[in-house]
């Protein structure tokens, strides 16, 4: 059995990453706690059935995986609608540069991504893992990873340009109505 | 127009910068603390559950126990019957074979008309000790053919032997007809 030093190191290395992934998947705070406690007493239980074919992290990441998966079927909820939780913290809207809003921008766009597009962005970019990883550890083919990976990209290039579109309608329409009547 | 490379750049800096929904959330010390309790716990049962059947397996055992408990029960209630009063030694090779052919001891002295064969089956319904203890008057059911007869056997025990004393014919579950 695995000592409770053992346990706690293993938590520490990953427990955000494992934390991260499963709110990827959920977007509820509380669900994706719950799924990364179990995820992490899963592989203290079964770590004697780890055969070492992959890095212990994508054993862990694919039972978190695997967890989630089952949890938004349990749920019927195959796609996250749009309402995602608003960050608690509250952001100066001055002090954000146009970078970041490019990247709350873009997050919004890879949450509203369907899941299977949402997880491939996720461990390719956010956990930079090799494709061949995410195969494993999402029970794919490679060229599965690799279509998911095109398609998505495809889909948040649209839905960056058409948030582009809005924003360029906006300021737009605020020049018109900042103009003086004739 | 945000260009197909801009998104490539972004992405590649997506590790740097952390989604807002993200931001403060970690997995805390007490999420750690609870995930060893449920662990100690998970293997708390486990212990148990090794050292002690299932539920089930446990329900199983008592089950068969508890028949096993019947059953001897029964044997011994049997038992009981045929050898309260003392008349033991007769009483046991009934019990013990409910087949019996050919006895001796009932067609001594008094002939009783038994077929020899294999159609020939006696069986004992009921055993009742004698008040003094020293005798039974046993009920059987004496099968030939197709046909059943009931007869009833008077037995006296002495000196650890059992004499009939009396067989009648005629008795069926109402009374005995004691007339021979």
């Amino acid at each position: 059995m695995m000592k409770n030093e053992q346990m706690e190191d293993l938590m520490r290395r990953f427990g955000d990453k494992v934390l991260h992934l499963a709110y990827s998947y959920l977007g509820d705070r509380h669900l994706a706690e719950d799924v990364a406690q179990e995820v992490f007493v899963r592989v203290f239980l079964n770590l004697n059935q780890f055969q070492g074919k992959s890095s212990l992290f994508t054993w862990i990441y694919q039972i978190t995986v695997n967890l989630c998966r089952d949890h938004l079927r349990s749920q019927k909820r195959c796609r996250l609608k749009p309402t995602w939780e608003v960050p608690r913290y509250n952001v100066d809207v001055e002090d954000v540069v146009l970078t970041e809003m490019e990247y709350q921008e873009l997050w919004q766009a890879i949450f509203n991504l369907p899941v299977a597009y949402r997880e491939v962005i996720w461990l390719h970019y956010y956990d930079q893992l090799e494709l061949k990883e995410i195969a494993h550890i999402l029970g794919i083919s490679l060229s599965a990873v690799k279509i998911r990976l095109y398609r998505a990209r495809q889909q948040l290039q649209k839905a960056l340009q058409e948030g582009e579109n809005r924003y360029e309608i906006s300021q737009a329409a605020g020049r018109i109505a900042s103009q003086p009547a004739r | 127009m945000r260009s197909r490379r801009r998104l490539d750049e972004l992405l590649a800096n997506l590790p740097a910068n952390l989604p807002p929904q993200l931001i403060g959330l970690k997995f805390s010390p007490t999420l750690r603390e609870q995930v060893q309790k449920r662990v100690a716990q998970l293997m708390y049962d486990q212990t148990v559950k090794a050292t002690f059947p299932l539920k089930k397996d446990r329900r199983g055992i008592l089950l068969a126990v508890a028949m096993t408990v019947l059953f001897f029960m029964v044997l011994s209630s049997r038992w009981f019957l045929l050898s309260r009063g003392g008349p033991s030694l007769v009483a046991e090779p009934i019990s013990s074979n409910l087949k019996v052919e050919e006895a001796a001891w009932l067609k001594e002295p008094y002939h009783v008309p038994l077929k020899s064969g294999e159609d020939t089956v006696i069986i004992p319904l009921e055993v009742l000790p004698l008040p003094h203890g020293k005798g039974a008057l046993i009920r059987i059911v004496y099968q030939s053919g197709d046909k059943e007869h009931y007869y009833y056997l008077l037995l006296h025990c002495e000196e650890g032997r059992a004499q009939p004393v009396s067989f009648g014919q005629s008795v069926t579950s109402k009374g005995f007809n004691t007339s021979n």
